[in-house]
């Protein structure tokens, strides 16, 4: 992606493609129209951070209502919000970076902690071929 | 990615919940507040990624409806009424949809000041008047409207719960009053205005930023009053010209240590003229008619202030006149002790103490630290030091916030310093 730059060759070919999985707090209060300003502002610009650093590669917010399947054939099926887990998944972003520490240290910056969620980080495993 | 609008949430939930209520009649308010706080939460997720919409208002209106209908399915109370429900749902934000550019701004302005007059409805309190407005029309949420209040959330929710119920059991309709009805519904809302106003410039207590908004957004819903030929009195504009001259003075009311100034310390080259202008042009307005309303007389009172170049050379015989006229016309205790320290500034400190000491129901007043506090004052001009001494340990007892206190202590001790 970074063709024009060589520069970033020897990195780009060294980087692993990070998943953080975003989990909020379920029964967290509702933000008020001012306090949601502000957490969009936060992730506004921790997102822009991150794309500075041309780190950032997909991400998208996730729809509260869903399904899960379980058992044989996924024949049991529950209705999302799932209330009776804790945390539910807001959302993902894919992400690059050199090994999973410097991609935990990037995460440490997210606003999600702020109000009680946690992210996961998971390096993505390519097939090589 | 545009960059974020100023209370953008604010103000879209202030817009939608008056569009989808004034269609969807006032029974079904909270199915309204509910629907766009549910599309904020999906802007708030969604515009972090993808930017703002050009129309941020059409976008949320189209989440608001979808969502809507979806808990008129899910909701135990709307079981068996959905088949009602949905299509009015459908069709108020169809309806809004609908409208064309140029008219969708006024609109929205025509929906926000029905919403006000069903706020300022006769058989709500009140205290209830300005939380729902502040709720429907400006988008405060429970927890901001506590604190700027300095109530619990508990208390707002229950004022709220109230007003809600009072809308949905009293049937009352969104369609503007009539004429007959007019006038004292209009007076209704100036007095909410002037609450939720002065609720926002009383003296420094919590949070400063909040009680300027509360300010702005007085004005803001008393300039869409006016704009319209239901609203357009000349005792709104005076209003309107009070509020103008109210926050133009706020930058200057507090040091930069955080203490609260006493109108003859301020630093006037802080007012806001540009503010000051427009109170004035509001000012001129509300001369068209012959009533005088008590809003009249302390814009009048609030314009002299502002005109004077320093406290010394305030044109005090105008305000004196004004405070008389005020007086005459609403007889508080609060009001005859504003009218004391003018007629000092005129007359000198004893005539101010024997007007304070002629003052009706002065009982009232025993409890109220400001009370005393001038009275420590007039006291101090006069040399009688004792008794300001007792007078200012008074206020500092019953003062409630602690930028107050310390402003008495304050001038308890410079009593100590000059008076032995």
């Amino acid at each position: 992606m970074d063709a024009n730059q060589p520069n970033n060759t020897m990195s780009e070919t060294k980087n692993s493609q990070y998943l953080y999985v975003f989990r909020s707090q379920q029964d967290a209060p509702q933000p008020t129209p001012e306090q949601m300003e502000q957490i969009m502002g936060e992730w506004m610009a921790w997102i822009r951070n991150i794309r500075e650093q041309n780190r950032y590669q997909a991400g998208d917010p996730l729809d509260d209502n869903g399904k899960v399947l379980r058992g044989p054939k996924g024949a049991t099926i529950t209705d999302g919000p799932f209330v009776e887990a804790k945390e539910l998944v807001a959302g993902y972003f894919i992400v690059t970076a050199p090994d999973l520490d410097a991609a935990v240290e990037m995460a440490r910056g997210c606003p999600i902690f702020r109000r009680g969620g946690s992210v996961e980080v998971r390096r993505i495993e390519h097939i090589p071929g | 990615m545009g960059a974020l609008v100023e209370h953008i949430f604010r103000r879209e939930s202030g817009r939608l919940v008056a569009i989808l209520a004034s269609r969807l009649g006032s029974e079904h308010l909270h199915l309204a507040e509910d629907a766009v706080q549910d599309a904020l939460l999906k802007a708030m997720q969604t515009w972090t990624f993808h930017g703002i919409p050009p129309n941020p208002t059409a976008w949320l209106l189209q989440v608001a409806r979808n969502r809507a209908i979806d808990q008129t399915r899910r909701t135990q109370a709307f079981r068996g009424k959905e088949a009602d429900i949905a299509p009015l749902v459908e069709e108020a934000a169809g309806d809004a949809l609908a409208v064309a550019a140029p008219r969708f701004e006024d609109e929205i302005g025509d929906n926000q000041l029905r919403m006000m007059f069903v706020c300022c409805h006769p058989g709500i309190a009140p205290e209830g008047q300005v939380a729902l407005m502040l709720r429907t029309l400006c988008g405060f949420g429970e927890r901001e409207i506590a604190a700027a209040f300095l109530i619990s959330e508990a208390a707002v929710s229950k004022r709220l719960v109230r007003a809600r119920q009072c809308l949905r059991e009293s049937g009352v309709s969104f369609d503007l009053p009539g004429p007959e009805e007019l006038v004292p519904r209009v007076d209704a809302i100036l007095q909410a205005l002037y609450l939720l106003f002065n609720e926002g410039y009383k003296a420094s207590h919590g949070d400063a930023l909040l009680r300027a908004d509360l300010c702005e957004e007085s004005i803001r819903l008393c300039e869409l009053l006016v704009a319209n030929p239901a609203g357009d009195r000349t005792a709104a504009w005076a209003l309107l010209a009070l509020m103008h001259f109210g926050v133009a003075r706020l930058p200057a009311r507090v040091a930069p240590d955080g203490n609260m100034l006493l109108l003859a310390e301020q630093d006037r080259s802080l007012w806001d003229r540009s503010r000051i202008q427009r109170g004035v042009a509001c000012l001129e307005r509300s001369g068209r008619g012959g009533h005088v309303s008590k809003y009249h007389l302390e814009a009048g009172i609030a314009f002299f202030h502002c005109m004077a170049r320093d406290f010394r050379s305030t044109n005090w015989r105008e305000i004196l006149a004004l405070y008389d006229m005020l007086v005459a016309i609403d007889n508080s205790p609060v009001g005859g002790l504003n009218r004391a320290v003018a007629l000092a500034m005129v007359n000198g400190p004893e005539a101010g103490l024997d007007a304070i000491a002629q003052l009706p129901r002065a009982g009232v007043l025993a409890d109220y630290h400001l009370y005393h506090a001038v009275s420590a004052q007039l006291q101090a001009e006069a040399g009688m030091i004792d008794a300001a001494r007792a007078s200012f340990r008074k206020a500092l007892d019953l003062a409630g916030n602690e930028a107050e206190r310390e402003f008495l202590r304050r001038r308890l001790e410079a009593l100590g310093a000059s008076g032995s």
